[in-house]
């Protein structure tokens, strides 16, 4: 019921609707068939959401959801495992959880049992009544967007005819996840999302304006020593944090059922919800000045300001000097022509 | 010197508006970007709003005051540029050879002045999105330049702009008229002085 009151409030339901929460929970008995594929990942978000604490991972596997196929977690393998997953297939109406990215550049980078991940979760999105997308690599591709030779994709560039929900951040939070299923089996609807297919209610505020450390970045405090005591509670601005332009919900709704998340554990923000992450926001533990422009990827923009305006300055100094020594020294009355002639 | 009608007074107003303003929002656009000291952050914030404000404001009006009754659009989206006017003024930069009678270095001048009111108009729009990120249409654009970091980026790039511009614009004003500096800022001309 608890975790009814708060997927409630995440999508700022009226209260009556905690009620059909719980109802769409006990037909979990029905339980919402799951396939939970993995691509170009690292099973973070399988492991985030085996961490969660409220629903616990077995409240959520055994109860909640009726996950079919989940190549981390399912205790049957091979040809068996397989079989549940086209099962499900042929059932309908499951949701499709996507975690990790799709390569682009050839389907032999992504294999599982001879065939290419594509392959796979176009199938299996075929019949699905929903398909989500965990973690920034499936939002939107590999982490390091245009930098890995298999050039992963996002699970939306792929799946069109469905609708998408994409959930970044690296890793995915359990409670968005359980939140945006429940929300989809009590309403029938997806929710509403913004121009990422990122559901408003996670993604539609900026961390900087709801930072708890917003104080000390008024305050003009900024942490540049890390080993220094008193800084220990400073804005991680100069540190590379990415708040100011991150949109997510991480500092009202803490990960774990609240137990902590990165600034308020001394982290600066690393902006995962934001198609940015991560390349176009390097490096991580800097104040981000480069320029992300093709070859112009590590000039430093200050600098060139600096060597512009320092430009500017010496060829002002050197064209005065030029003036003193190179000018017509007879030009007293050339000036008063001059003058006259303006 | 004598008292000088010859740049109008609110030609006289806006440059120094706008020269303070700007000063305003360099020094605490740079405190924003780089802290250099504790504890003015809220302050430097409100400084550069309150600035941007005034100088968008200023910038506004005197594009009205060029398109009206008394307007002076023609030398700025008109400039007299020809190959001889752009020879002779080029030999002066580099020879130090004196210009033969005609508005030369004037011309080149207003031209860079429309080349930055652009720029400058980018500037402030960059500014009202680094603000209003959140808007429908404010996301819209955002993604239309290519992010908001990219818009922060570009808002400190122009800042260095303006900043070498600057630089130019004081030298040059200083060494190739410097009555004109005289006019501007204070209204006084030597009486000799006939120029525009």
């Amino acid at each position: 019921m608890k975790l009814c009151g708060a997927v409630t409030a995440a999508f700022s339901l009226p209260a009556g609707f905690k009620r059909d929460i719980a109802y769409a929970t006990e037909q979990a008995i029905k339980k919402p068939p799951v396939i939970w594929l993995e691509g170009q990942d690292c099973a973070g978000c399988s492991e985030s959401l085996l961490s969660s604490l409220n629903p616990s991972a077995e409240e959520l596997i055994l109860e909640t959801l009726s996950i079919r196929y989940h190549e981390t977690i399912m205790a049957g393998t091979g040809m068996v495992a397989e079989h549940a997953r086209e099962e499900t297939i042929k059932e309908g109406g499951y949701i499709v959880v996507v975690e990790g990215s799709i390569p682009k550049a050839d389907d032999r980078f992504c294999e599982i049992g001879g065939k290419s991940f594509r392959e796979i979760v176009m199938e299996t999105a075929e019949n699905a009544a929903l398909v989500i997308g965990v973690g920034s690599c499936a939002s939107y591709g590999a982490g390091i967007v245009g930098t890995t030779p298999s050039e992963g994709g996002g699970v939306a560039e792929f799946v069109k005819n469905k609708p998408v929900v994409l959930l970044p951040t690296c890793p995915v939070k359990p409670s968005r996840l359980v939140s945006t299923i429940m929300y989809y089996l009590s309403t029938g609807k997806v929710p509403e999302l913004d121009r990422y297919k990122r559901p408003v209610a996670f993604y539609s505020e900026l961390l900087h304006d709801n930072c708890p450390r917003r104080g000390q970045f008024e305050k003009g405090n900024f942490l540049t020593d890390w080993n220094d005591p008193r800084q220990r509670e400073y804005c991680l601005l100069l540190k590379g944090c990415k708040g100011p332009r991150t949109y997510t919900d991480c500092a009202q709704v803490w990960w774990n059922d609240g137990a902590n998340f990165c600034i308020n554990a001394g982290a600066p923000c690393a902006g995962c919800t934001q198609p940015e992450f991560y390349a176009a926001f390097s490096p991580l533990y800097d104040k981000q000045e480069i320029f992300n422009i093709g070859p112009a990827r590590s000039i430093n923009l200050d600098s060139v300001g600096a060597a512009l305006t320092g430009a500017a300055a010496a060829g002002a100094l050197a064209h005065g000097l030029g003036r003193v020594i190179f000018e017509k020294k007879d030009s007293q009355d050339q000036d008063e022509d001059m003058r006259e002639a303006l | 010197m004598v008292k000088s009608s010859e740049i109008a007074v609110p030609r006289r107003v806006y440059h120094w508006i706008n020269l303070v303003s700007m000063a305003v929002l360099a020094v605490s656009g740079w405190y924003v970007h780089k802290p250099f000291a504790p504890d003015l952050m809220g302050l430097m914030r409100y400084a550069h709003l309150t600035a941007a404000y005034i100088f968008s404001i200023n910038l506004v009006l005197r594009v009205y005051y060029a398109f009206g009754k008394n307007g002076d659009w023609r030398k700025y989206l008109k400039p007299q540029i020809n190959r001889k006017m752009l020879r002779l003024t080029f030999r002066h930069y580099l020879l130090y050879e004196h210009l033969p009678e005609g508005d030369h270095y004037r011309i080149l001048q207003n031209a860079s002045y429309l080349v930055i009111v652009i720029l400058l108009f980018v500037q402030i729009i960059t500014g009202v999105l680094l603000i209003e990120a959140e808007g429908s249409l404010p996301t819209q654009v955002i993604t239309l330049l290519g992010g908001i970091n990219a818009v922060r980026q570009g808002h400190l790039f122009l800042t260095w702009v303006f900043a070498a511009f600057t630089v130019i614009h004081v030298y040059m004003a200083f060494t190739e008229d410097f009555p004109k500096v005289k006019l501007i800022f204070l209204g006084m001309a030597d009486e000799k002085y006939s120029g525009q």
